[in-house]
């Protein structure tokens, strides 16, 4: 290590433990009569106000993928990589209406996952297990995103070990992290994401002011980009990619936007954040002011020309031996900022990692919780074991998305939210679609869901990564020629790319919609829909329920 | 969309009412997804600040698209507290254990 690695290690480690700090604190702020229950540990007893929704939403959506994967993305790739700023500027408006008809009609029902919701709009157990299930696998990778974020800021510092026990240091991080989860709930996120906030804001401006004036303003920036991306790649010969969108990448460019805008609201966590507000009004607000962050992703995804321009180079990883291009924000910090400075960055960068991924595991504990747990087998659980098993499901979901990133070797982690995105979007006929109409057909719904995700992993298997060698899972983006329906190949020899995610999507669709009017000539039972048209509009509870008899439904 | 109520082999003892509302207003929401037409602005010139057209233009859309759900706020917001009003009687509820 060098002497600034060693005062950057310090200032991180200083940062850190202060937020470990409020994090066991937590539990306090607020406090409710009784946190072993699953509404107080997973959703901070649903009184979140316009404030603290937004540091909760905002650190649940703009995280170390933010900081990290997004500029990695545009240093090798070019403009594709800028995806993330019309992703975030259409999401909103977006799914504005259809998340005050989700958060009315769960507080009237009570429900606290979107599988709860499906439960209880097509009364189907099975249903609301392929959803929870579903939730629980897409949010694995994406909290490994998180991890491969935080540990690029680690190995950036020094702590570049290798082998196993090079991801040593990132255990120490999720044990600390898994510990104030487990004792504070959703409570210690929301409350750190302040934090994380404040010091983003901080880097960042400092960042985007700082470093363009010293690399002599964007234009140069720009042109030292498009230089350098245009050079042919060692390994296909081709130019790695432009600083503005080719004939074949159009495509992918706008079905990534919207593929990522419309899973963002299916992941558990959101809906979780969205369902602790305590009013449609928040929710609202939010809406409306959770934008401007977008002001924020497009001046960071920048930093990957700057990068450039600064030749910063990515850290070779010490456990793979390889250059990894996760380290390109965390690099060109250590070189350009002094070295106290370099770590209150990296801590930004890690508390960004730390938030999210605490909301993202306790998200997957509630679909543990309520629609696995409660629903197959323990069918008479009181509020305290639902809280009990919530805790605990927090912890393992939390080892799962370590030995994702110990496993597999993300090397454009911006792939491992890509390929939740496949994952999850399967979900949106029967939750989001749902929430309009009830025209789709329980049992479609299921055959829709099938498809589309098995569909979605046989495309994603089948895409190759030419940089790295890969065969297989090399990304997200499908040429079109490669489309393959049993044999026929509509846009044979076709090299414009799409999202994988949007293909299976609409496959999921159609078949949903084929077997529905099946199912509908035969004459299939629907079953019974607990919900009614005025649900979905309420603004709170009605009174002749407690909020006893909603919360154990 | 459609705005069917509920299923007519539901049995449901609710008075069918619309659960869909539609507001021509709503409809500004859709404006930020000029974000997704890349033809439009896929071009180095006009730059800004030395940044090409593709991504001053795309920041650009940022503001519109929080004007544009600030307007639909702010316009249907009263939507949320009719709500309220008409629901002053408390009605028993069905389906939830």
């Amino acid at each position: 290590m060098t002497g600034a690695q060693i005062v950057q290690l310090v200032v991180f480690l200083l940062l850190f433990v202060a937020v470990a700090v409020m994090g066991f604190m937590a539990s306090r702020w607020r406090r409710a009569d009784d946190l072993e229950h699953l509404d107080e540990w997973g959703l901070g007893g649903r009184r979140f106000g316009s404030w603290v929704t937004w540091f909760l939403l905002g650190g649940d959506l703009y995280t170390a993928y933010t900081f990290v994967a997004i500029p990695a993305l545009l240093f090798s790739s070019g403009a594709l990589g800028f995806y993330a700023v019309p992703y975030t500027i259409i999401a909103f408006p977006l799914v504005m209406l259809p998340l005050l008809r989700l958060w009315s009609v769960s507080r009237v029902h009570g429900y606290v996952t979107p599988a709860d919701f499906v439960r209880g709009r097509y009364d189907s157990p099975l249903l609301a297990l392929a959803i929870a299930v579903t939730g629980i696998v897409a949010t694995m990778p994406y909290i490994a995103l998180q991890l491969a974020g935080l540990e690029a800021v680690l190995r950036t510092i020094g702590l570049n070990g290798s082998g196993f026990w090079g991801h040593a240091p990132l255990f120490v991080a999720f044990v600390v992290l898994a510990a104030y989860t487990y004792q504070s709930g959703l409570r210690a996120p929301a409350l750190i994401a302040v934090v994380k906030d404040v010091l983003i804001y901080i880097v960042i401006l400092v960042a985007i002011i700082y470093l363009p004036i010293k690399l002599g303003g964007f234009g140069a920036i720009i042109d030292a980009g498009a230089a350098k991306l245009s050079q042919p790649s060692p390994t296909t010969g081709q130019p790695a990619g432009s600083t503005l969108l080719t004939a074949n990448n159009q495509l992918q460019y706008a079905t990534l936007a919207l593929g990522s805008a419309l899973a963002l609201f299916l992941y558990p966590h959101s809906v979780t954040g969205v369902l602790s507000s305590s009013s449609r009004a928040t929710i609202r607000r939010n809406m409306t002011a959770l934008p401007a962050y977008s002001f924020l992703l497009a001046l960071l995804a920048l930093l990957g020309y700057v990068a450039i321009a600064a030749g910063t180079k990515p850290i070779v990883n010490g456990s793979t031996g390889r250059p990894d291009s996760n380290t390109i924000v965390p690099a060109l910090f250590a070189g350009q900022f002094p070295a106290w400075f370099a770590g209150v960055a990296f801590a930004a960068i890690g508390v960004g990692a730390l938030v999210p991924a605490a909301i993202m595991s306790i998200a997957a504990a509630n679909l543990w919780t309520r629609n696995i747990y409660k629903e197959f087998l323990r069918r008479d659980a009181t509020p305290r074991d639902e809280a009990r098993q919530a805790k605990l499901a927090s912890l393992v979901v939390k080892v799962g998305a370590v030995l994702f990133i110990v496993v597999v070797d993300p090397q454009f982690s911006v792939d491992l939210q890509l390929i939740g995105g496949v994952i999850i979007l399967q979900t949106l006929p029967a939750v989001a679609i749902a929430l309009y109409t009830r025209w789709f057909h329980r049992w479609a719904l299921l055959a829709g869901w099938a498809v589309g995700l098995i569909w979605g992993m046989v495309m994603l298997y089948g895409i190759p990564n030419p940089a790295n060698g890969k065969q297989h899972f090399g990304g997200s983006a499908l040429a079109l020629g490669k489309l393959d329906l049993f044999g026929w190949t509509p846009f044979d020899g076709s090299k414009v790319q799409i999202y994988v995610g949007a293909v299976a999507l609409i496959g999921n669709l159609v078949v949903a919609a084929l077997v529905t009017l099946a199912l509908r000539a035969a004459g299939t039972r629907e079953g019974a829909d607990r919900t009614r048209g005025e649900d979905y509009h309420a603004t709170r509870v009605p009174e002749s329920t407690t909020p006893e008899a909603v919360s154990s439904v | 969309m459609s705005s069917s109520v509920a299923d007519p082999e539901t049995p449901d003892p609710a008075p069918a009412r619309p659960h869909f509302r539609f507001r021509a207003w709503n409809l500004l929401l859709l404006v930020p997804l000029i974000s997704l037409i890349t033809p439009l602005f896929n071009a180095t010139e006009p730059t800004l600040f030395g940044l090409p057209f593709f991504y001053w233009f795309q920041i650009a859309v940022i503001p519109i698209g929080i004007i544009c759900t600030l307007t639909v706020h702010l316009v249907t917001r009263h939507d949320d507290e009719e709500g309220e009003t008409k629901r002053s009687g408390a009605r028993p509820m069905e389906g939830d254990r």
